[in-house]
């Protein structure tokens, strides 16, 4: 219910609940502040729903943690680490690392090469064999006989 | 228990991934780095799976890390980036979800508000209290949730503060002054629209 006191009084309140609790206004303040809460309702109201949910700071902070999470942790660690203590030196995996990769594209690279020759060989070779088959189709004369295809024909 | 270790002899031992050194840290840290995120993602699970991410990140990073603030700043930033990185991971897929619910009702012909039953008094419920306060926190700009939450739960100085946002001590105290006026406001909003409820 609004009271005797003015607005002015109320938005003073409302805008220093933080500067009230935590004692930070100068006593002349702070003593009219709390008279104001005597005289208004709703002011006496939002001080107390708003100390309400704020000490629920204080709370949290006595909130611990589980007694073993120590113990989880240090095994997360070994884990995702592979061993602590044990671990290859970072800097060193930081250079192996990028070197194993190019080593593997090198390698795949020299055989996508190697590869690709050995089909151009073969191919090449195919040239050949059949130009000396031709060669000796044209001296043997039975090229025409061969590549003719009416000779097939039913007709 | 761990013998003493200086700041220079832990880093080095991180660095050659030393187990004694490993232990250290984690021994000397867990505490502060899951409490961090807790205060920021808001769920003791949540954020002990954090925890794991961040020191497994710091093991990752720390050749990287320059001497330039102290390793306690350093853990404590990539602590509070983790974190951020899961509530944005976690807005996304709360808005996927909601889509999906949304089709679903369409589909149904339903409204899932009918389904749901009415928040009954929110000033007796301790744990819909802590999901306003939340949610408050949660929905302030990043900046000023990074600062509040340092400031008022970790409970850091404004010069720690400064120092892990990397920002300047007058930026921080603006910060934390405007996500305060920020949180009353939306505070304030949240018990006006609840007395408008029950009126």
């Amino acid at each position: 219910m609004q009271t005797k006191t003015n607005k002015i009084d109320c938005s003073f309140v409302r805008r220093n609940l933080f500067s009230s609790q935590e004692k930070q206004l100068p006593d002349k303040e702070l003593n009219e502040f709390e008279d104001h809460l005597h005289l208004c309702e709703e002011c006496s109201r939002i001080v107390s729903d708003f100390q309400s949910v704020t000490s629920f700071i204080d709370k949290k902070k006595s909130d611990e943690p589980s007694p073993f999470i120590q113990t989880r942790i240090l095994q997360r660690i070994e884990t995702q680490m592979g061993g602590a203590g044990k671990v290859a030196n970072p800097f060193l995996q930081r250079i192996l690392r990028p070197i194993s990769v190019s080593f593997v594209l090198l390698i795949a690279i020299i055989i996508g090469f190697s590869i690709g020759k050995h089909r151009e060989t073969r191919f090449s070779d195919n040239i050949d064999h059949q130009n000396d088959l031709q060669t000796m189709k044209s001296e043997l004369n039975i090229s025409d006989f061969i590549e003719d295809n009416t000779f097939f024909d039913n007709h | 228990m761990h013998h003493r270790m200086t700041e220079q002899e832990l880093i080095d031992g991180l660095i050659i991934q030393n187990k004694e050194s490993i232990q250290f840290l984690v021994n000397n840290y867990q505490k502060n780095v899951i409490k961090t995120a807790y205060y920021f993602v808001a769920n003791m699970e949540d954020a002990e799976d954090l925890s794991q991410e961040v020191f497994l990140e710091i093991l990752k990073s720390i050749g990287r890390y320059k001497k330039n603030s102290s390793l306690y700043t350093w853990i404590y930033r990539i602590t509070v980036n983790k974190s951020l990185d899961h509530l944005r991971k976690q807005k996304r897929r709360n808005f996927f979800q909601q889509v999906g619910l949304f089709l679903q009702d369409s589909n149904d012909g339903t409204n899932r508000s009918d389904k749901e039953p009415a928040i009954t008094d929110t000033r007796n419920d301790d744990k819909e209290k802590r999901k306003i306060l939340d949610n408050a926190v949660n929905s302030l700009p990043e900046n000023q949730k990074i600062a509040f939450i340092l400031s008022k739960y970790d409970e850091l100085s404004y010069k720690e503060i400064a120092e892990i946002m990397n920002l300047s001590l007058s930026s921080v105290e603006s910060l934390i002054h405007r996500a305060k006026m920020n949180l009353q406001k939306k505070l304030m909003n949240h018990f006006s629209e609840y007395a408008n409820k029950n009126k």
